[in-house]
């Protein structure tokens, strides 16, 4: 079951998702943050946006920034449920 | 917008929306038939919201002398005949998919230099065991139904498959997955164009020796050092090559060794 990252009402009606999915591209750990059809990649280890997206923070709303932020430890123990065999503290390809 | 999109027989509601995202709506037989006699662009996408919608545009290419290219999709089941006629007058056509995105958002995709990395709609087809996606540009691509293994615990419920996320996203029951993680199995356009970026962006030593040493033609077993060596530093895995064998590779690369990360 994929994790998807509780968001406060605004950012939800605003159309704001986080998720990690259950089949994913095998790279670095990262989380997914979809807006409509816009999507990025945030890397979990070095928190940094990854490929082909790109992307900064400042694409998102300053709260979703504070809440992904915040949420690291989380978003990292649930990227390593799922994905037990790249885990966000194993080495770089 | 650069592509124009005919949409047949909206309903009242969405027409305005549709209108507003600058599709041509087509409300009646009559407005049907003037499109397509009007010489529509070749990049065109045409989409029938019920079957009523295929009858008018079959109606009016049946009785049109003017070649109607483009892409289609049937939103509703159309008949077998109509399916034939269709496939002989557009370029690609997509009839009916089991799931498939609300209009708006297909529309959004087509418009969007970057719909081929989209999925719009897909079906799972239980007797071959596979899975198949339309695009954004109306290609197709599929996998075996294998390729979505069962994830911390998690088994794909193939029977109740979505897709979301404006085409995002794969659903199969409780089961998500990227579509990307399916393009970048299935399609080597994808995967050469990703690799291209990452590539490009890599501002790493390994990587810049890497793009070098393709510019210049040569093969890891040029350098007259381990062919393994080489790979390993380009690939980041030795972290301080020994300044002998760098200056021995810079050589052979036409470069000063100080200059090597510049590439």
């Amino acid at each position: 079951m994929p994790f998807e990252l509780k968001l406060p009402r605004n950012l939800k009606a605003g159309g704001w998702k986080v998720k990690i999915f259950d089949k994913e591209e095998l790279e670095p750990p990262h989380v997914t943050v979809l807006r409509g059809p816009e999507k990025w990649r945030l890397g979990l280890r070095d928190r940094r946006f990854l490929l082909p997206s790109g992307g900064s923070w400042a694409d998102f709303p300053k709260i979703l920034e504070k809440i992904l932020k915040e949420s690291i430890p989380i978003l990292t123990i649930e990227w390593d449920r799922i994905h037990p065999t790249n885990p966000v503290g194993g080495e770089d390809e | 917008m650069n592509e124009s999109v005919y949409i047949v027989d909206g309903t009242p509601c969405q027409r305005h929306t549709l209108t507003v995202m600058g599709a041509n709506v087509l409300a009646s037989k009559t407005d049907v038939a003037e499109a397509v006699n009007s010489r529509p662009p070749a990049n065109s996408l045409w989409i029938a919201l019920h079957e009523v919608s295929a009858h008018w545009l079959a109606h009016a290419l049946a009785n049109s002398s003017v070649p109607v290219r483009g892409r289609f999709l049937a939103i509703q089941e159309v008949p077998p005949e109509l399916a034939t006629l269709f496939a002989d007058r557009f370029d690609k056509i997509a009839l009916k998919p089991h799931s498939l995105l609300p209009v708006t958002e297909i529309l959004t995709i087509f418009l969007r230099d970057d719909r081929d990395q989209f999925c719009i709609g897909g079906s799972i087809d239980q007797s071959a065991q596979a899975i198949i996606c339309v695009k954004g540009d109306f290609s197709v691509i599929s996998a075996p139904l294998t390729f979505f293994e069962s994830s911390a615990g998690v088994i794909p419920d193939f029977n109740d498959f979505e897709v979301i996320d404006h085409g995002r996203t794969l659903r199969f029951g409780k089961y998500q997955a990227t579509f990307s993680v399916l393009l970048y199995e299935r399609d080597i356009r994808y995967r050469r164009h990703l690799n291209r970026m990452r590539e490009e962006s890599d501002r790493s030593f390994g990587a810049s020796m890497r793009r070098l040493r393709k510019q210049r033609g040569l093969k890891l077993s040029d350098f007259g050092v381990l062919e393994k060596t080489v790979a390993r530093i380009e690939r980041g895995q030795v972290k301080h090559p020994r300044k002998r064998t760098l200056i021995r590779i810079a050589k052979l690369l036409r470069v000063a060794p100080e200059h090597m990360a510049d590439y």
